[in-house]
């Protein structure tokens, strides 16, 4: 059984994520993670890049409660952690959170009992974010129950952890259903990431935060794909789109040897907008001969997501976790737009690769210049002693201008012949 | 080798429309009936050819048909439709699905529809002083890769820079895509016609996906067309239930480049391959394949 989907509900008025109840959201959630983190580690593809646990809910001291991961590679391990921080309003009631999306090296981690029991880094990364209803025990929120829904896959290349946090009841703005996966994709063996946290009328930050391996290099993966990949106002959801990992200076690790491959966003994932009317902003569902798609964000105007559920996914969680499918909130969907991701054989070797990633090494050729023509497959050959350059692909010697056989008299250049 | 890129440049003097199109007619027609021997999805079809005599103000080019094996409601064979014709100074690409084959009306039950909404007509401004074109036809029969593609430029800017032809396998459903990219430094300009399996309707595109502009240069590949779908959401009665598509993907001779104002460069990026810019809304064209790849870094 390795794609699995399955859900636990939490009750209104008991439950809370600032809690370390084994049976409580956090420490559930924290569960379910190790049990994935085992089963996935164990893969031979896994040897070197191993999940692991740096803090959970367990290891909260003050006012912080959330999770600390890291993702393993045999030479630059990183970590990820949401946080909530306070109740703070960040929606719009002492319900809310504020909270921190974060990552960092895994070398710049300090352990200690700091911030509130996380530990701390020389240089990390953190995007302000927030949940919204963050416990039903607080004031005002006593009628909201939250159920943590747990996509996951274990097949060998896909590996794939999506927990999403749906809250429901009380008032239907303030609600906040984010979402975090871990996944792999071909062409790299690190660990990739996406969260979203999705904006609705009533809070100030919506986010979509994607991270990724590219060789040894860990870092932040920008998202104007995912946005390209969507025809405007097409009201699209949008699976299995390839991120470049680029870089807008050059590294100090030095040049690429190669380009650096596609990241693909895992197929069961549809991120997209959603921003308008639907019989539910939080808890869409469209039915298919082949399966149902399940809406694990919200109606947002920064991104939504969805979630794909083929016919004859199960689970083999033990109770309370439950069929996903079993729960009654869902509302069915129309009007959306999803597009499927690449076909399974639009893999390498003619697929799913950025040719580079980095201005640098590509080697443009202009065709108004001299060098350009010389370059070109059609024009350069037409040049007088092209020699090397042009004629689809020659040795680059215009490069250099090398084999000219210009004349020596009347000419601007070469000066002084 | 079953790939092939021609050079029909000529000089500015020697250059009117109707000249060049009978000459790209030539090789199309060519590579047209290869391809219907080899691909049995669609029947291409060239209904309208270029009029060698149409003098500046008659309208001179192509209308593309591919019958497709699905049939309409009304029983007859669906049929994909690509127009491109000069008019004047006006080059207009006009995408289209027909519910019946022969074409008998515009836009009616029995005639012709757009695959969306929000894929209608495109155009760009042929420029008839005489500057000088650089035009290129490729074609391949290579199977479930084939192509033809004709391009040119009027000079170095995107907005006399067209692929005044596409004809490509659909890398997902081996349908044909009919598609155009108009002389037109508008972002979204080209335009796309093709058959959508999943869905089972047509299916069409206004762009390329490509990063933006401010990214750095980079060439992404496989090519694909971003899918142009109609929001149902605007309107209160609609009521369209939610729908299922497959992306659109160009053989692997195709990439995209985050550049515009870009045909006639050549790209030269460090995997070996090399690569020819076509049109001015980020086409590329493979001349050469990469170097057999290395394992992948880890």
């Amino acid at each position: 059984m390795t794609y699995q989907v399955f859900c636990q509900s939490f009750s209104p008025g008991s439950w809370k994520w600032t809690s370390k109840d084994p049976s409580g959201v956090g420490m559930r959630l924290d569960g379910a993670f190790r049990a994935f983190a085992a089963l996935v580690n164990a893969l031979p593809g896994n040897a070197t890049t191993p999940l692991s646990v740096v803090r959970s809910h367990a290891d909260a001291t003050t006012n912080r409660w959330g999770y600390t991961w890291q993702l393993g590679h045999p030479v630059e391990p990183a970590h990820l952690w949401f946080l909530t921080e306070s109740t703070t309003a960040q929606g719009d009631t002492q319900s809310s959170s504020s909270a921190v999306f974060g990552s960092a090296l895994a070398s710049t981690y300090t352990s200690s009992t700091a911030n509130g029991g996380y530990g701390s880094y020389s240089n990390s990364t953190g995007y302000g974010t927030g949940l919204a209803y963050i416990d039903s025990t607080i004031t005002g929120a006593t009628s909201i129950g939250a159920i943590l829904l747990i996509a996951q896959d274990t097949t060998p290349g896909k590996e794939f952890f999506c927990w999403t946090l749906k809250t429901h009841g009380g008032n239907d703005e303030l609600h906040r259903d984010s979402c975090h996966a871990l996944y792999k994709s071909p062409g790299t063996a690190g660990w990739n990431s996406i969260a979203i946290f999705p904006r609705t009328s009533r809070q100030f930050y919506g986010q979509m935060i994607l991270h990724g391996y590219s060789g040894n290099r860990f870092g932040g993966l920008p998202s104007s794909s995912i946005s390209s990949s969507l025809h405007a106002n097409g009201h699209q959801l949008r699976s299995g789109i390839a991120l470049g990992h680029v870089d807008v200076v050059l590294q100090s690790q030095g040049l690429f040897d190669s380009p650096p491959p596609l990241i693909q966003l895992p197929t069961p994932l549809f991120i997209g907008s959603t921003s308008t009317r639907g019989a539910s902003t939080h808890f869409g569902k469209v039915t298919r001969p082949d399966g149902v798609m399940l809406q694990l964000g919200q109606r947002s105007t920064d991104r939504d997501v969805w979630l794909w559920v083929s016919t004859g996914t199960s689970h083999n969680q033990a109770s309370p976790w439950s069929s996903a499918l079993g729960l009654t909130h869902w509302r069915e969907c129309n009007e959306l737009h999803f597009i499927g991701a690449l076909p399974p054989q639009g893999l390498p070797p003619w697929g799913l690769q950025l040719i580079t990633g980095t201005a640098d090494f590509i080697r443009h050729f202009p065709p108004m210049s001299a060098m350009g023509a010389r370059q070109h497959p059609q024009q350069g050959p037409l040049l007088s002693g092209s020699g090397g350059g042009g004629s689809g692909g020659g040795g680059g010697s215009g490069e250099t201008g090398s084999g000219s056989a210009r004349p020596s008299t009347g000419l601007l250049w070469p000066r002084g012949t | 080798m079953s790939r092939t890129l021609i050079d029909i440049s000529r000089l500015g003097t020697d250059t009117t429309w109707p000249s060049v199109a009978v000459e790209v007619t030539g090789y199309l027609q060519n590579w047209l009936t290869a391809a219907n021997a080899q691909v049995n999805q669609h029947q291409l079809r060239l209904a309208t050819a270029p009029n060698p005599n149409a003098t500046a103000s008659d309208p001179c080019g192509w209308r593309l048909e591919a019958t497709l094996s699905q049939l309409t409601p009304g029983g007859s064979p669906a049929v994909l439709i690509l127009e491109v014709f000069l008019t004047g100074n006006t080059v207009e690409i006009r995408p289209g699905i027909g519910n019946s084959e022969p074409f008998v009306g515009a836009d009616n039950q029995q005639g012709w529809v757009f695959p969306a909404a929000d894929v209608g007509t495109s155009s760009g401004t042929w420029s008839s002083t005489p500057l000088p074109l650089t035009a290129q036809l490729g074609w391949s029969l290579e199977p479930g890769a084939e192509y033809f593609v004709f391009a040119y430029s009027q000079h170095r800017f995107s907005n006399r820079q067209a692929v005044p032809l596409l004809i490509a396998r659909d890398q997902v459903s081996g349908n044909w895509i009919l598609a155009a990219s108009p002389p037109s430094t508008t972002l979204d300009a080209l335009r796309a016609v093709s058959w959508n399996a999943r869905s089972g309707q047509p299916s069409g595109s206004r762009t390329l996906l490509r990063e933006n502009s401010t990214a750095p240069i980079q060439i992404r590949q496989p090519a694909e067309l971003v899918l142009a779908t109609t929001d149902w959401s605007a309107y209160e009665s609609a009521n369209e239930p939610a729908q299922f598509w497959e992306p659109l993907l160009l053989p692997p001779d195709f990439a995209a480049l985050n550049l515009s104002s870009a045909a006639m460069s050549y790209f030269k990026p460090p995997d070996g391959s090399e690569w020819l810019a076509i049109g001015g809304h980020g086409l590329l064209l493979r001349t050469k394949d990469a170097a057999p790849s290395t394992p992948a870094a880890p």
